[in-house]
């Protein structure tokens, strides 16, 4: 075992007299410490190269990395339809019960679809564990996160809400899928 | 490994006739003994020199609905002496569920107990103050009983209510009451629930004596949420981003506790690169756990700007984990038999980098802080409780360690890949705030340490166990195999069903031993999920560490203990 044990080292007491000079010097310490702060801040704004670290969202956003999970949505493919064959393993998987299919059948080629896919967002804790169940890698999580409404209703997102095409889920999610899931490129 | 067979025995031979039968499954010594004959065992069990369990760990209950007798008490036990373990189980029936408290021999034991009370309505013969602990008074039934459904509502109580709701002062128990200095009465004061100088919803009830705090009551239980009746209500694996909600500044290490508990029942165990992105997630969650606790003390001790630094540097913390696994809090990334995702590319120069930047802010914030008067006046040789004290309240993790005893349980009992790495387990010589503080700032930076030590020694390989019984085969595969889309189905509708029986397992949280409990019954749904949360533990002592000293002193002191209220209230 290479782990040990060490007793941390306390900084001497503050006794006086040399604790009075000592709490002198701190605040001087504690002044330079947030000086220098200050100056790199400021050097950094006359640059052009901010160094401040809050972001000024909604106007400027971060970027965010390949793993990020924002709300689930569902692909889009080129037909403009949903890539979705309304299995309900989603629904199973989710732990909040937020996802509601109604299943459907058409003449097309992938013959099953859902008539209704609602994902109410107001249960919704963005876990993925949708994006992980799916055999058909047709709920996803996307980078979008403004899910804000002005009624309770205006939550539940539908079918129509959700899709999003294939194309802008190729530059953000879909790398990370792909690598995590070792799962081939679209068809 | 300590050796079971060697302490059943010993446990036989001390009280033959109160034992009925002793078992060691998956590695976990099990004793279930005659209810009426607990103390007695008890006492036994922490007194004699072979056996030692100072340490009351959990106690808790399971409802076998249907069965004669109904209700299980289950007693976890630790000792720090000989490092062993031990579980205690004594049946009750539906008819009289009392047992004996064990509140004489470990003081602990008062909300541990007050907790089942409240959850599965069992008495505990001698307890100082059976009061419920989460819920109302006013609460109807004990809600983890099986019988109890989910769903039940409970009628509105309050002023205006047609219920039988009273205002009532809060009461304390009076055993502490004294009369004032100045011969006149006492003051009582709330401090929260939702009070400016305290992280995390609590109130502190507090008789006054000028500035003296004479009694101290806390009230937990704002934040209860159920976790344990959702956990057994879901699949296996729905259950983990519920953990995550425990201690939400370091979900990854709620994570890894519990699916390690699940995989402890499966008898599985991770491939090796694997454990050790699980190590490299739950170190990087225990340094943004250390920052916050670090920066909120200074922040409630008036020092705002070594917050800011403090929190900047958690925030670079959080870009490692949302780099991780795609959120910053709800990190949702242990999965059972692997992690959801590898280690994205470039994760290690992104590392190296934003370690730099923070041990940079945190040194601007102890430099800031160490030698500031005000703060050391208020940190040092505040609260100081004696070990042997602490671990009579169950309390476990820097808190402990600050108090000079040796019990980290990655060194203590490595799980994972603690035993390969290198690092130092910091302690405290005095036992104060200040020790405290000196702890939580040493382990941040020797969990930078092994982090970067995980980075440089992580083998290639897979992540996650390839066994369609427990984890999801890849999409690629899904795709095309029909036995692998039947696995995918199968595992997704009926959860991954472990065989039949009951595991303890626990881990080095943040905040100290975080153990999961898990009885399963052979379906894909636990019976039985509890959690063993540190803060809970953790939080029990404040009364007694601030009783006496000044109405300032809570501040501090609360803000060491870093009760977490999603881990406390669960």
């Amino acid at each position: 075992m290479a782990t040990r044990t060490v007793t941390v080292q306390r900084p001497a007491p503050m006794d006086a007299p040399q604790g009075v000079v000592r709490s002198g010097a701190a605040v001087l310490k504690g002044m330079w410490i947030a000086s220098r702060h200050f100056w790199r801040n400021f050097w950094g704004f006359v640059r052009g190269k901010p160094t401040v670290f809050t972001v000024q969202y909604p106007e400027e956003r971060l970027q965010q990395p390949p793993a990020f999970r924002g709300m689930p949505v569902l692909v889009q493919m080129e037909n403009g339809k949903e890539r979705c064959v309304a299995c309900g393993l989603c629904e199973w998987a989710c732990p909040t019960d937020c996802i509601t299919i109604y299943p459907a059948e058409t003449d097309d080629e992938i013959e099953r679809y859902p008539r209704v896919f609602d994902i109410d967002m107001s249960r919704c804790m963005f876990c993925g564990l949708c994006e992980e169940a799916c055999p058909e890698e047709a709920i996803v999580m996307s980078h979008r996160v403004e899910i804000a409404a002005f009624s309770r209703r205006g939550t539940v997102w539908h079918k129509e809400d959700l899709l999003v095409p294939l194309r802008e889920l190729e530059t953000t999610r879909f790398p990370h899928i792909r690598r995590t899931y070792e799962s081939p490129a679209a068809e | 490994m300590p050796n079971n067979d060697r302490l059943l025995s010993i446990i036989r031979g001390r009280c033959a006739e109160a034992v009925i039968r002793t078992d060691d499954y998956r590695g976990d010594a099990t004793v279930v003994i005659r209810p009426e004959r607990l103390l007695e065992i008890a006492r036994v069990l922490r007194d004699d020199r072979e056996l030692a369990f100072d340490l009351l760990l959990d106690v808790t209950c399971v409802d076998y609905l249907g069965q004669q007798p109904r209700f299980e008490l289950v007693y976890h036990f630790y000792s720090t002496r000989h490092r062993h373990r031990l579980r205690l189980k004594a049946r009750v029936p539906e008819s009289d569920p009392t047992i004996d408290s064990l509140v004489p021999l470990w003081v602990g034991a008062n909300w541990l107990e007050r907790e089942t009370y409240d959850m599965y309505g069992i008495c505990f013969r001698g307890h100082p103050d059976l009061r419920r602990i989460y819920l109302y008074e006013e609460f109807e039934g004990h809600p983890l009983r099986k019988d109890y459904p989910k769903e039940k509502r409970q009628p509105l109580i309050g002023p205006g209510s047609k219920g039988t709701y009273k205002p009532r002062p809060p009461e304390i128990p009076h055993a502490h009451r004294v009369e004032g200095m100045l011969g006149a009465e006492l003051m009582r004061v709330q401090l929260g629930p939702s009070h400016p100088a305290t992280h995390g919803t609590v109130r502190i009830v507090l008789d006054l004596d000028g500035e003296t705090i004479v009694n101290a009551d806390v009230e937990i239980g704002y934040l209860h949420r159920g976790f344990e009746k959702e956990c057994e209500s879901g699949f296996y694996y729905q259950a983990i981003p519920y953990t995550d909600r425990l201690n939400y500044s370091s979900a990854i290490l709620c994570n890894v506790g519990y699916c390690m508990a699940v995989e402890k029942l499966f008898g599985v165990e991770v491939p090796l690169r694997g454990q050790f992105v699980r190590v490299i997630g739950g170190e990087i969650s225990r340094i943004a756990d250390h920052l916050l606790c670090i920066g909120a003390t200074a922040l409630e001790l008036n020092a705002f700007t070594p917050f800011l630094y403090a929190l900047e540097a958690r925030e670079l913390a959080w870009d490692l984990i949302n780099a991780l696994c795609g959120a910053r809090v709800t990190s949702n990334f242990v999965r059972i038999g692997g992690v959801s995702a590898d280690l994205p590319e470039g994760f290690a120069e992104l590392c190296q980098q934003n370690f730099k930047r923070i041990l940079e802010l945190v040194a601007d914030a102890e430099g800031m802080l160490l030698e500031n008067p005000v703060f050391r006046a208020r940190m040092e040789g505040v609260s100081i409780m004696s070990p042997e004290r602490l671990i009579a309240y169950g309390v476990t993790g820097p808190l402990l360690r600050a108090a000079g005893v040796d019990l980290d349980l990655r060194r203590a009992e490595p799980y994972l890949i603690y035993d390969q790495l290198d690092f130092d387990v910091p302690l405290g010589s005095q036992g104060d705030n200040l020790d405290r503080f000196l702890v939580r700032l040493t382990e941040l930076r020797q969990s930078i340490r092994i982090v970067e030590q995980c980075l440089r020694l992580i083998p290639p390989g897979p992540v996650d166990v390839d066994d369609p019984a427990l984890r999801l085969p890849p999409k690629g595969r899904v795709f095309n195999r029909m036995e692998d889309m039947i696995n995918q189905f199968k595992l997704v509708t009926e959860g991954p069903k472990p065989p039949p029986g009951e595991v303890y397992f626990a881990i080095e949280s943040a905040n100290g031993e975080l153990g999961y409990y898990l009885v399963s019954d052979g379906t894909g749904k636990p019976y039985k999920c509890r959690a063993r949360t540190p803060s809970f533990s953790n939080t029990q002592p404040l009364a007694e560490m601030v009783r006496g000293r000044l109405l300032a002193d809570i501040v501090p002191t609360f803000d060491m203990i870093n009760m977490i209220g999603g881990e406390c209230d669960r």
